[in-house]
């Protein structure tokens, strides 16, 4: 059977056994729905798993098996199979000490199996907040797929798994048009949130996880302008008649009709804009830039300073379409992005400075799968206690 | 410091079998008995111990022992079949196993982690549970048997029930079965 199986298999156990002990998430349940609908066979295994007296039956055939006694069985059968050795006295005694010290040493460093067990972490989810001018706020993964919500002249639509399209109410519309300052609608994500979302002039923006997209209940007619905070990828309508227009911390991108990505996250110092398509305008209080195609301008927050360097693009959007892509990055960022995803502390033991980790990995794997291909490029080992991963150089 | 879980060490080694004895019997019974699931899960384990077998992760162990499991079960079988000469019957089972082994290990864990869950109890409260719930002794013969009074039989059900609150939320199936269980 190809991995691939055996990974969908073991997330739907992983969705099954949560949900017989808590409340699915509505993004969870639609996952386990479509599952369920695929065959028969997982509509009765569906059934079985979920009602109460098949439970209950299942649980006392587990139960007939004898842990113990089967612990005594194999128990008798490794110390025969040790015996087999012939060690010098010295030997053993010596062995059997420093196994002592050594158990008294990784018994402190030891996790439990069980814990482990309990813990392994799933990657982000499709988990994101309105809030809305008036100050009210909807959880956008609990609406229903189809469910519109009508509020202060927009209508929210959620239109697919992690998708909503915001649209302008008829009484909406007839806002005039003047001074008076719009009202903003605020779209985040949590740790380990992702989202998309489409806005009245049609633009999509795919946010990741601890971002921040703030957009008026009413895009003017001269311009249409939204605040960014975290990452997002873009692709924007064009509208010659009104330029779409990105705050990003101090800088701003003036954009007619594209496709790009900006990365931006309080904790990091620089801002990185890549551009695929179309062409977008760069403006700090320091200088402007045109973008083209291909290319990828980094702000320094501070200093406002700019740069423009061939981008990447695949590795810029990897985040949107399920994946990772590093370019020989550095560990430290690396654990960034990780850390972010799967809403995990990261912190280092020893040096890791020149640690540097090249390739493409799935992100919607747990994070002991990811940790563990790291792991096989041989230069970090890991640990994670709780929601807390440690990285040292191997 | 290890960051694998590492079978060639005794305590990982108990543990990993205390959490996949019951599903992992439970599992091979369906393909080859009871009596022979067992044994099967008992010799994998064993060898799997003397190679010193190292996991990068909870899944890739979960993963790594349904499949050695499910693979000895068909060893068996085709012996088996070798020795009846049944050779289109034995076919047949062998693919339907193959169809059906994922949805088999999706049942055995889902139902082993409201039996870990109770097994994880401290030892008295576990001990107890099972003796209440799988071998149906009442509180005053669990109390004799255990040499306590009723009332502290009584005191450990109801801490078995606190701890497991706090895994299972209320109206949840698991905490329902496990109320109706201990009580």
């Amino acid at each position: 059977m190809s991995s691939d199986h055996i990974d969908s298999a073991q997330r739907i156990i992983y969705l099954l056994s949560k949900k017989l002990k808590h409340p699915l998430s509505k993004e969870e349940e639609e996952e386990i729905q479509s599952w369920k609908k695929i065959s028969s066979k997982n509509e009765k295994l569906f059934q079985e798993l979920t009602t109460g007296p098949s439970v209950r039956f299942l649980l006392k055939e587990l139960q007939k098996y004898n842990v113990e006694r089967s612990i005594d069985r194999l128990k008798h059968q490794m110390v025969r199979h040790h015996t087999k050795r012939r060690w010098s006295y010295y030997v053993v005694a010596a062995s059997i000490i420093l196994a002592i010290g050594l158990g008294a040493l990784m018994s402190r460093y030891h996790d439990s199996f069980y814990e482990l067990y309990r813990n392994d972490i799933q990657p982000g989810q499709y988990v994101a907040q309105l809030t809305l001018p008036d100050g009210s706020s909807i959880a956008l993964d609990s609406m229903q797929i189809g469910e519109t919500a009508s509020r202060n002249g927009m209508v929210i639509t959620k239109s697919g798994n992690g998708k909503i399209s915001c649209n302008y109410s008829a009484s909406g519309i007839d806002q005039p048009e003047t001074n008076q300052p719009p009202n903003f609608n605020t779209i985040s994500t949590p740790l380990g949130g992702e989202y998309q979302v489409i806005l009245p002039d049609g633009s999509t923006v795919w946010l990741n996880a601890n971002s921040t997209l703030k957009f008026p209940s009413q895009f003017q007619k001269s311009e249409r302008y939204i605040e960014l905070i975290g990452e997002g990828y873009f692709e924007i309508k064009n509208n010659d008649h009104a330029p779409f227009k990105v705050a990003v911390n101090k800088q701003i991108i003036t954009v007619l009709g594209t496709k790009f990505n900006v990365l931006a996250y309080h904790e990091e110092d620089i801002i990185r804009t890549t551009l695929l398509e179309g062409a977008i305008k760069i403006s700090t209080s320091k200088s402007n830039h045109i973008l083209k195609p291909g290319q990828e301008a980094r702000v320094h927050k501070d200093s406002e300073h700019m740069e423009v360097f061939p981008g990447d693009i695949n590795e810029a959007i990897a985040w949107k379409n399920g994946y990772f892509i590093f370019n020989n990055e550095n560990i430290k960022t690396i654990m960034q992005k990780v850390s972010r995803w799967y809403n995990v502390e990261v912190v280092y033991e020893g040096d890791v400075n020149e640690i540097a980790v090249g390739g493409m990995f799935s992100k919607t794997k747990s994070l002991q799968k990811l940790l563990k291909s790291f792991q096989s490029t041989g230069q970090i080992r890991y640990k994670i206690i709780g929601r807390r991963v440690i990285i040292m150089p191997e | 410091m290890a960051s694998s879980i590492n079978l060639g060490d005794k305590t990982i080694f108990e543990e990993v079998y205390r959490l996949y004895y019951p599903p992992l019997c439970f599992f091979a019974a369906k393909y080859v008995g009871r009596d022979e699931g067992e044994d099967i899960v008992e010799s994998v384990f064993l060898r799997l111990w003397k190679q010193k077998k190292e996991f990068s992760s909870t899944s890739h162990t979960q993963a790594f022992l349904y499949q050695s499991v499910k693979n000895s079960c068909l060893d068996f079988i085709k012996i088996q079949g070798r020795k009846d000469r049944r050779y289109e019957i034995i076919a047949e089972r062998l693919t339907s196993i193959e169809n059906d082994y994922l949805h088999d290990m999706i049942r055995a864990e889902v139902v082993a982690e409201v039996y870990r869950a109770i097994n994880n109890l401290p030892l008295q409260c576990s001990k107890i549970v099972y003796m209440g719930y799988v071998e149906g002794l009442n509180n005053e013969e669990i109390a004799k048997e255990l040499s306590l009074s009723v009332q502290t039989v009584k005191n450990h059900k109801v801490r078995a029930l606190k701890i497991l609150k706090k895994q299972f939320t209320g109206n949840n199936i698991a905490f329902v079965i496990i109320s109706q269980i201990i009580f």
